[in-house]
């Protein structure tokens, strides 16, 4: 029920943009070379299994989600995409090359934004950007180019010069990722990168995940905030424990657990006749009638509400509101491993 | 190695940002070695001087000879003071309270037992307190009596060649001759520790050597910071040699530590023209210097998880150092056993090396054991340093 009511906050306007809807499916039906390809992933600390066996594919212009609660395998995973950790098994192929720590030419196609603020905070912005930049070989006017590409993309163009240490939590986790993008990378991964961020920046930083991956770079995006992953992401694959225990697109994932939309609307009138009424209706499976409200549990919230809309007007109830809540990914999550995503 | 100068220049401005950094490389090993070299005047052998007793019971030609022409000769005018006396008990008294640094006491038929061959010796009584005048004067009185034995030899030798008796004048011209070829005696380098070394040309090093320490650990520390701050990942994560970030590293502190050599022997030399002696030489064991310390730091620093630890690590290994190796004392002036420890530690080689430069006028040629010692401890060290490195992520 607590699950129920955070999804009703959720506001539909901030769904995938059509024409986001229209590129995935472009890239369903043709078989484009993935930018990130790694299978039967494994990493070991003594004992205890960190990573086990996870594997996923990520196309150009798609973003790829790893959703999982703090310590389900993310940022391990994340390190050995990367060639920070040499994987016990499995393989990592970006860009056609496989990544070891001591790749350095596969690696120079992966662009790392860490969950910490990965910064030297004695240097200026701009500074820091010219260090990591000229480690991806960039120098002259290319790196100074890129530079400012990037500080105007993540909005610190005015206070490049200054001490990353005078910077606001949300400047730093801005600036963390503009190092991530400076030598354009064909792959993004950006490790949790909302965590302590003010609303106003998460924002920020979600709209230039969105601006990325329509300019064609293919992203991984790990973070165990549902909203984040149900906005950015073509595809998630849900970790727990080290192993991803479900993948795809967020109607096949909330369709395995075979939840249902729910709608709640407000009026005035014969609520009660109107209940009675709507449950005849094809795709409507239940309906119960509160203080002001009915909710219904139906297929499809798109389909069924015209429909249900008919109904309440013949059965003389004013709506004064309606609300179609989707299922979400904490529910699936909830579903598969009994826990929540906070827990 | 573009990484590696892309990591040392970032390195180096981040220090050069740091006030505490310019103070451990710069100011602190120039202000001590002013404090130090002040404390020790001029230098260490001006300040030898000693007052000596001398009670002279036997008051012949032969006593007076050593009274006058030994301890009263030009050689000694500078250094000793005699304090004649006549009861030995008086003198004995004088040594214990400190009053003069040791007494001769020439017995009375000195003289006698040396013309008829019966063995002549002086009596040294020595102050535990003051080591070195004791020392030199019973380095002196061995001197004398080894003189008057030599005379007394070849005199005693021309009569068994001659094989006849002397007639009394020829015997006198030839005693003459014979004393008149002096067995030199005077102040010994070595033991008793009177070489002459200035305390800016020894303090001045041995404070660089000591801040070094500091120099190094500090920005040996920053790797385990970068580790501890999460820049260290993202820069594994770039598309550079994995080894890079430690030499990167490296190398800023190697530029610190050159720098801060080279500021201290040119304000030393500029404002208090103090001679360091040959450059070449000069330069190559401060290369060697450096890298020798920076591997001991980089081991300390390879080793710690935390910077709390590292930095107890690099300050027992500072302190330890620069005790054994003469950082704060003068090497020659330590006890036996202290001398024979320095030779353990690279800055005490370093220390032997730049005295000699400046002293002893030693050039490369002349330092080969110096540099061997110093450039095996930086092999073996830095390697180890570089070797646990390989986990640093």
């Amino acid at each position: 029920m607590a699950t129920a009511r955070k999804t009703t906050k959720r506001k539909p306007a901030k769904r995938k943009p059509a024409k986001t809807s229209a590129r995935r499916a472009a890239i369903s039906r043709t078989r484009i070379e993935p930018v990130l390809s790694c299978s039967g992933l494994v990493k070991r600390f003594g004992d205890r299994t960190a990573v086990d066996g996870v594997g996923f594919e990520i196309a150009p212009g798609q973003t790829y989600g790893l959703l999982g609660p703090n310590g389900a395998g993310k940022t391990t995973s994340v390190s050995m995409i990367c060639g920070l950790l040499e994987p016990d098994a499995g393989e990592v192929i970006v860009a056609g090359m496989q990544v070891r720590p001591g790749a350095t030419k596969a690696k120079a196609s992966i662009g790392l934004v860490p969950q910490e603020i990965a910064l030297y905070p004695d240097l200026s912005g701009k500074e820091n950007l010219r260090f990591f930049g000229q480690l991806y070989g960039l120098a002259g006017k290319t790196l100074a180019g890129r530079i400012d590409s990037v500080l105007e993309v993540v909005g610190l163009a005015d206070r490049a010069s200054e001490r990353v240490d005078k910077y606001s939590g949300g400047m730093k986790r801005r600036l963390n990722i503009a190092v991530g993008l400076l030598h354009e990378p064909k792959l993004l991964i950006l490790d949790e990168p909302t965590v302590g961020v003010d609303p106003q920046s998460r924002n920020a930083i979600l709209e230039n995940v969105e601006k990325l991956t329509a300019e064609g770079m293919a992203v991984l995006y790990t973070t165990h905030y549902m909203e984040e992953a149900e906005r950015l992401c073509d595809r998630v694959g849900i970790i727990d424990e080290g192993k991803i225990i479900a993948e795809g697109t967020r109607r096949e994932l909330t369709a395995k657990i075979g939840q249902r939309d729910r709608i709640e609307l407000t009026g005035n009138g014969r609520l009660d006749h109107f209940a009675t009424q709507a449950k005849r209706l094809k795709g409507v499976h239940d309906a119960t009638v509160g203080d002001g409200t009915v909710q219904f549990l139906v297929r499809s919230g798109r389909e069924v509400l015209p429909r249900l809309l008919e109904v309440a007007d013949r059965a003389k109830v004013a709506v004064t509101s309606v609300e179609v809540i989707e299922p979400d990914l904490e529910a699936v999550f909830l579903h598969l491993t009994g826990k929540g995503l906070r827990d | 190695m573009r990484a590696i100068l892309i990591i040392a220049w970032k390195d180096l401005k981040q220090r050069l940002r740091d006030r505490s950094a310019i103070v451990a490389a710069f100011i602190a090993p120039l202000g001590i070695a002013f404090i130090v070299s002040a404390a020790f005047g001029g230098g260490f052998v001006d300040s030898f001087e000693a007052t000596y007793a001398v009670v002279d019971q036997d008051q012949s030609v032969v006593s007076k000879a050593f009274t006058e022409q030994v301890l009263g000769g030009p050689q000694f005018e500078e250094q000793v003071t005699i304090r004649p006396m006549k009861d030995p008990v008086a003198a004995r008294r004088l040594v214990a309270s400190g009053d003069v640094g040791a007494a001769f006491v020439i017995p009375p038929g000195f003289a006698e037992a040396v013309t008829n061959g019966r063995a002549a010796s002086i009596t040294v009584l020595r102050n535990p307190e003051a080591e070195i005048a004791s020392d030199v004067a019973v380095a002196i009185a061995d001197g004398y009596t080894t003189q008057i034995n030599a005379s007394r030899l070849a005199v005693a030798t021309t009569l068994r060649v001659q094989g006849q008796p002397l007639d009394p004048d020829r015997l006198t011209e030839l005693a003459n001759a014979s004393a008149a070829d002096r067995i030199p005696i005077e102040l010994v380098d070595g033991e008793v520790g009177v070489r002459e070394v200035s305390g800016v040309n020894y303090f001045g090093p041995a404070m660089a050597v000591f801040s070094l320490f500091f120099t190094t650990a500090f920005v040996a520390r920053s790797l385990i910071a970068e580790r501890q701050e999460g820049t260290l990942p993202r820069v594994l994560a770039a598309p550079v040699p994995r080894s890079s970030v430690v030499l990167g590293k490296a190398s800023s502190a190697f530029v610190l530590g050159l720098v801060s050599f080279t500021v201290m022997f040119l304000i030393f030399g500029l404002l208090l023209d103090v001679s360091w002696g040959d450059p070449l030489a000069l330069v190559v064991l401060t290369v060697a210097t450096v890298l020798a310390v920076m591997g001991l730091m980089t081991v300390a620093q390879t080793g710690a998880r935390t910077i709390e630890g590292a930095d107890a690590v690099a300050q027992v290994m500072t302190v330890t150092l620069a005790l054994l190796g003469g950082s704060f004392f003068p090497i020659f002036q330590m006890p036996e056993i202290m001398q024979r420890l320095s030779y353990l530690t690279p800055n005490g080689w370093a220390l032997r090396g730049y005295t000699d430069i400046a002293y002893d006028g030693a050039t490369l040629g002349d330092l080969g054991p110096h540099l061997a010692a110093i450039t095996a401890f930086a092999v073996v060290t830095g390697g180890l340093g570089i070797w646990r490195s390989r986990k640093i992520a």
